[in-house]
């Protein structure tokens, strides 16, 4: 997902070129996403279908991707995650989704799709999602310090703690640690709480980690021994014969992000293609190339349930008795201050 | 000031074989010389051919492959140029574009941490000595080339050299300035009584300024003399042509009478020569050197010549004072040049005129 | 006949030869420059911007308590970055220009250039890489047994930004100080010998003001973009190395107050150019030579 971003611009040769790289292909649906989101397994059957690749213009960053289409860049599909979507939609960039031309509609997973339901039209389709966990060194970490979210603020890990460097992750872990699942409810109180605990662990940290690559850097070398981290850094590490495992289960529970396509209203095409996109994505085998190849989840739930508990377990993406928070969207002006309050308290305020 | 005193008073320079190459070049053959106190010595020669190195070999900027500079008795070898008694005067004056005039003047004794007061005084009389006082406070980026030779010759004049050392220091300046610098340079020097080693390619500014003239051609110093005695009696063909103007023609030596040459010249027919008059003796192929001021066009039966040759003029260059002619002589498809002053022509001359040249065999030179 | 009418075809012709460059500066320069200086005085609530004029974005700049200690902060990281920039390639190029035969200036020239050939992303992973827990100076140092815990203080402080930022500039600031050099007259260098000076001297008296100017231009390219760098710090500053320009790029993004983000930047803008302004003041004397 947000993974590698800066690792992939930086290759395609310049920070600022890693947003306008066009590729040229049909020209008939233009796709604004996440660089390295041009991997034809997840969109095999458009491909089959078209006989070519669709259009694909990068963003590194959903706030850079804002601006840009603010101010009249043209595409006609794009990928916020849960944060941006209702600013994106007050900002008029959105159409509604035709969910009838959307042929497994009836699978997509039920509470990331109400989540933006606004005045009975949707705008969302869940496409990707995956946890955000307290992960560790499993060889330099005993069990019993990982039990609880409170070993991020546990002097004994002074230096050697990571956070994620975006204001929902790290509020996420936030509100868990002080006692609040549910962040669409929460008050003053609560956020003056979560920020002082923030404020706490802050003393700990090593480094806002950017991207999962500069994550596992981090804790391949022991520089960091646990972090806040998306359910792909340990999958990778793992695979690169690292004992960094994932502990869901901590007593205040964990998280859960998601992100989507959805239909922007300036697109240069008309949408007969759109739907042939959002409809090869959700294809099973799409489904199964996303889990398997980059360890994140599918907001086709039906095709999930299919996988079986087992590889969802091991990717951590199952589902787990402890408190869940999900990322869904939040009071804007509860956002605005968690936003604010990030920045000092990550300025050393 | 000539060679015999010279001889006897101790040389406050003495330069022995001294060689300098750069590379493949041999930019000095093995030179050796002294230059003697209160001096006034030209490096005379066409561009190229050794004088900036000499100098610098002297300053100490550039350290030779062989031979010895000692200066005041002292060698200077493996002594650094910021510590001999010697200061120069660049080709490009390097004044210093960041200082005023004044701070460019004093450049050299704050080095020597001469104090506030001295600076000052030291100061003010060195620019007085160039004519520019009050100029203290001028950006030196500020001033003319001439003004700027000055600020260079006041800022090193004010450490009392023992040499002073000036490589073409007149070169830029425009003619009227240059004939002025030249004899201010020349009454400077003989007010303070310093030594000057003065580079120049210009045969004039060496004749009216030196006490000696070296001149150099390739490597080498050709010869060292002073200024009337290098132009009556140049040592060779090379020296004679790069210093003033000198007619060349054919000799042939018929045989020899006591101490003179029985030569046949060309175009001015059989005469006999003194032998000194042969200053390296006779080569075969020397040639018979007279300079033009020596050939007189004959205007009045009054004046004798003892020889007289007939000519036709084929040129005639007026100058005011006087008047270049270039005649063919008699018989010979030669042609010379022949000066006159002007107040001793009586009739005019013109092109295609047949005139009579008189000659004397004194004023031949036989040269190789 | 009136020449005045001549003139006024002269004037207007100059005119148009000079208006396609100015148009275009003003269209790049000046016209963003006033949109941002707008939107400084205006309000955003959310989505939605109010042009209602005040100046209250400026009383936050200077004086919330965060934006004062980031722009100090910043600050002392540019100078910090502009004097180690300026010490190190002061030597380089006086090494190049003094000491390299002419012929091979060129090629030395090019080799320094290099670096810009990658993307300065990849120049500061590598950086990562070097300074890192398990990079190679640490690996070095327990290698040769000088240490047994890699070093913590190599990276994400602000003294790894100080390298990084000082390292990617440094060409920018040899150039200039290069160019200076070489246009010093060799002469002046033998006269000041020849007037007494030892090396030393004679380098901090002639060869030192007279690169002046090349130290003055490097010390500003340095500087002044600096102070606007907020990749670095994000990468390799750590929990405490946050800058000025990253709390600007907050403003005009996630933080939805892009008139605050604006009055930041401005903000920025006045102090570095009064910084530049002193500075140039101070050094005056060096800037008139030549002229
Ligand atoms: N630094 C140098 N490197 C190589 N050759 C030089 C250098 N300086 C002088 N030369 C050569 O040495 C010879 C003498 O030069 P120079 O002393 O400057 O002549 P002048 O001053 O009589 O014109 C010339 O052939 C010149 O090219
Ligand atoms: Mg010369």
């Amino acid at each position: 997902m947000r993974t590698l971003f800066l690792v992939s611009i930086g290759l395609f040769g310049g920070f600022w070129l890693g947003t306008t790289a066009t590729y040229a292909a049909d020209e008939e649906l233009v796709i604004f996403d996440w660089s390295a989101y041009n991997d034809p397994g997840f969109y095999q059957g458009y491909i089959e279908q078209h006989g070519d690749e669709p259009t694909f213009s990068f963003f590194g960053e959903e706030e850079e991707a804002f601006q840009k289409l603010r101010v009249g860049f043209e595409a006609d599909i794009s990928h916020p995650c849960s944060q941006s979507v209702s600013k994106w939609h007050e900002a008029g960039l959105l159409d509604p989704l035709q969910i009838d031309r959307i042929e497994r509609w009836d699978q997509v997973n039920e509470t990331m799709k109400e989540a933006f339901k606004i005045d009975g039209e949707y705008y969302l389709l869940p496409a990707d999602w995956g946890t955000t966990a307290l992960a560790y060194r499993a060889d330099l970490v005993p069990e019993e310090d990982i039990q609880s979210l409170q070993v991020f603020v546990d002097p004994k890990y002074a230096g050697k703690v990571s956070i994620a460097d975006n204001v929902d992750d790290a509020y996420a872990l936030a509100y868990l640690a002080t006692g609040v699942s549910d962040w669409t409810t929460v008050t003053e109180s609560d956020l003056e709480r979560a920020s002082a605990w923030l404020r706490e662990a802050h003393k700990n940290v090593r480094d806002y980690w950017q991207d999962g690559a500069g994550l596992s850097q981090l804790m391949a070398s022991g520089e960091v021994l646990i972090a806040w981290a998306w359910n792909e850094t340990p999958v990778v590490m793992q695979s690169e014969g690292h004992d960094v495992r994932m502990n869901r289960l901590t007593k205040e529970g964990s998280s859960t992000w998601f992100c989507g396509y959805v239909d922007l209203a300036n697109g240069p095409n008309d949408d007969s293609k759109v739907y042939d996109f959002f409809n090869a994505w959700f294809e099973p085998r799409s489904v199964e190339y996303i889990v398997n190849e980059w360890g994140y989840g599918h907001g086709n739930q039906a095709e999930m349930d299919k996988l079986g508990s087992d590889i969802l377990v091991e990717m951590g993406l199952g589902p787990i008795n402890v408190p869940v928070l999900a990322q869904k969207p939040m009071n804007h002006t509860i956002r605005e201050q968690m936003i604010a309050e990030f920045e000092l308290i990550k300025a050393g305020f | 000031m000539n060679q015999e005193t010279n001889s006897e008073a101790k040389p406050i320079i003495r330069i022995e074989s001294i060689l300098k190459n750069y590379g493949a070049i041999e930019a000095l053959k093995s030179i050796s010389f002294n230059i003697y106190q209160g001096e006034f010595l030209t490096l005379l020669g066409p561009s190229g051919c050794g004088k900036t190195t000499l100098l610098r070999v002297i300053a100490g900027f550039e350290i030779p492959n062989s031979g010895l500079v000692e200066i005041d008795g002292n060698n200077m070898e493996g002594i650094p140029a910021n510590q001999r008694p010697t200061n120069m005067v660049f080709q490009s004056y390097a004044v210093f574009p960041h200082m005023t005039v004044g701070e460019n003047v004093a450049y050299g004794l704050k080095a020597r941490k001469a104090d506030k007061q001295t600076i000052s005084e030291e100061v003010n009389k060195a620019l007085a000595m160039v004519g520019m006082e009050g100029f203290n406070d001028r950006p030196s980026t500020a001033l003319s080339g001439g003004q700027r030779q000055r600020v260079a010759l006041a800022r090193a004049l004010i450490l009392k050299p023992k040499v002073l050392l000036l490589d073409e220091p007149l070169s830029a300046l425009d003619k009227r300035l240059r004939e002025q610098m030249q004899s201010e340079l020349r009454q400077l020097q003989r007010s303070v009584g310093i030594t000057f080693i003065l580079v120049t390619h210009d045969q004039e500014e060496a004749l009216t300024m030196s006490d000696r003239i070296a001149v150099m051609f390739d490597g080498k110093i050709e010869q060292l003399a002073s200024p009337q005695e290098l132009y009556k009696r140049p040592t060779n063909i090379q020296v004679a042509n790069f210093v003033g103007t000198m007619n060349f023609l054919g000799l042939d030596l018929i045989g020899q009478k006591g101490t003179d040459f029985v030569v046949e010249i060309e175009g001015l027919g059989k005469t006999t020569l003194p032998m000194d008059q042969a200053p390296l003796g006779y080569q075969s192929n020397s040639m018979a050197g007279i300079r033009p001021e020596m050939f007189t066009i004959i205007t009045n039966k009054s004046q004798s010549k003892t020889k007289v040759v007939k000519g036709r003029i084929v040129e005639t260059q007026y100058f005011g004072d006087m008047t270049y002619f270039d005649a063919n002589l008699e018989g010979t498809d030669k042609v010379v040049t022949i000066s006159m002053r002007n107040s001793d022509i009586s009739f005019e001359i013109n092109i295609g005129n047949d005139v009579e040249i008189g000659w004397n065999p004194n004023s031949i030179l036989v040269l190789s | 006949m009136n020449f005045s009418f001549i003139q006024k075809i002269r004037g207007e012709s100059g005119l148009i030869l000079v208006s396609p460059p100015f148009f275009y500066a003003l269209l790049l320069l000046a016209f963003p420059l006033m949109g941002v200086f707008a939107l400084s005085f205006w309000t955003q609530d959310y989505l939605e911007l109010n042009r209602d004029f005040t100046l209250d974005n400026y009383r936050e700049a200077w004086t919330g308590a965060i934006y004062q200690a980031l722009m100090l902060r910043s600050l002392k990281i540019s100078i910090l970055v502009t004097l180690l920039t300026v010490v190190l390639a002061f030597p380089v190029a006086y090494y190049i220009s003094f000491h390299v035969s002419p012929k091979k200036k060129p090629l030395w020239i090019f080799l320094i250039t290099i670096p810009f050939w990658t993307s300065y992303l990849i120049r500061i992973f590598l950086w990562k890489v070097i300074l890192g827990f398990n990079g190679v100076i640490n690996g070095s140092l327990i290698g040769i047994g000088l240490i047994d815990e890699p070093l913590k203080f190599l990276l994400f402080n602000q003294g790894a930004i100080v390298v990084t930022l000082s390292h990617a500039w440094i060409p920018f600031a040899i150039l200039p100080i290069y160019v200076a050099l070489e246009k010093i007259d060799r002469s002046l260098l033998e006269a000041s010998e020849d007037l007494g000076d030892g090396p030393v001297r004679r380098f901090m008296r002639v060869t030192l003001p007279l690169a002046m100017p090349g130290i003055i231009a490097a010390t500003l390219i340095v500087f002044i973009p600096t102070i606007g760098d907020y990749v670095t710090p994000k990468l390799v500053g750590g929990p405490n190395g946050l800058l000025i320009a990253n709390m600007i790029e907050v403003q005009f993004k996630k933080a939805n107050n892009a008139p605050l983000g604006a009055a930041l930047a401005l903000s920025a803008m006045f102090v570095v150019s009064t910084i530049a302004m002193v500075f140039l003041w101070f050094n005056r004397k060096y800037l008139k030579q030549g002229q």
